[in-house]
């Protein structure tokens, strides 16, 4: 797979809380992207943060770790992430989710391709 | 007829003749459980009760320090103290509230682990001053609050 002309990054700004179909929301998002053929994508765990409801998610309270922060990059050259969005839009309930235009320098990977 | 019969506790009573049925033994199984059933009552709301507390206050005071813990522990040894007072010393209360408030209950409600947990992420993030503030100041507010549950509950 190759990453041609534009590409855009996506940022999507979830919680560890968030569930999709009884799974973890961020496990979906990824199955999902993956199905779709996406050319990639990566989940982060956050230590601490908050969102649009201003409340305070850290590791340093036991009661405020309930829900920490996670964040899903994902990179693809722009008309196959336009293409995924309104079905990502509507995975994603609460959070947040950007986009930006970005310059892809190197995508490489050796083995077995992703089924597409 | 009536017999003796030797039960768990180190008195003897005397029962009435029942017949030894199923039903019988459940409902003595069902006695027998009664105490603990109680505490694990009381630890159910004191849990909950801890998840509210400290919620709230966390929600007011930020992540910086742990706030809801202290505030949770230095309660719950105002409570115990009263608690003690009124029932231990003074028998204001009944004894049966033991079980399930001051074991039950306030065990689930204060937290020992928590407050250690919370202490060393301070000392692990080199939050030294605020770590000795949690581990001096819990020690020295929880002392004045259990003393002063007790006050109150012998003035009562």
């Amino acid at each position: 797979m190759r990453i041609e002309g534009t590409a855009l990054l996506v940022r999507i700004y979830i919680g560890e809380a968030d569930h999709h179909d009884g799974k973890p929301l961020y496990q979906a998002v990824v199955a999902f992207l993956r199905e779709r053929g996406i050319a990639g994508a990566t989940v982060f765990r956050g230590i601490e943060g908050f969102g649009a409801n201003a409340r305070l998610h850290t590791t340093r309270l036991l009661r405020l770790s309930e829900d920490l922060p996670i964040l899903i990059e994902v990179v693809d050259q722009e008309d196959r992430i336009r293409q995924i969005l309104p079905e990502l839009d509507d995975m994603v309930g609460d959070g947040l989710i950007t986009l930006e235009k970005i310059e892809v320098l190197a995508y490489r990977g050796t083995g077995p391709t992703a089924p597409s | 007829m009536v017999r003796v019969r030797s039960t768990g506790h180190s008195t003897q009573e005397t029962v009435a003749d029942e017949p030894d049925t199923g039903a019988a033994r459940r409902h003595r199984a069902i006695l027998a459980a009664m105490p603990l059933i109680l505490i694990g009552l009381g630890g159910f709301a004191g849990a909950i009760t801890r998840y509210l507390v400290d919620g709230a206050v966390a929600d007011r005071t930020g992540g910086g320090f742990p706030w809801g813990t202290l505030v949770i522990n230095a309660t719950g040894s105002f409570v115990l103290g009263l608690l003690f007072a009124l029932t231990a010393e003074r028998a204001i209360l009944p004894a049966d509230i033991r079980g399930p408030l001051m074991i039950g209950f306030l065990g689930a409600y204060t937290t020992f682990s928590t407050w250690m947990l919370e202490s060393w992420g301070l000392i692990e993030s080199g939050s030294y001053a605020a770590a000795l503030a949690n581990l001096g100041g819990s020690i020295v507010i929880g002392l004045v609050a259990v003393a002063a549950g007790l006050i109150i509950g012998r003035a009562i």
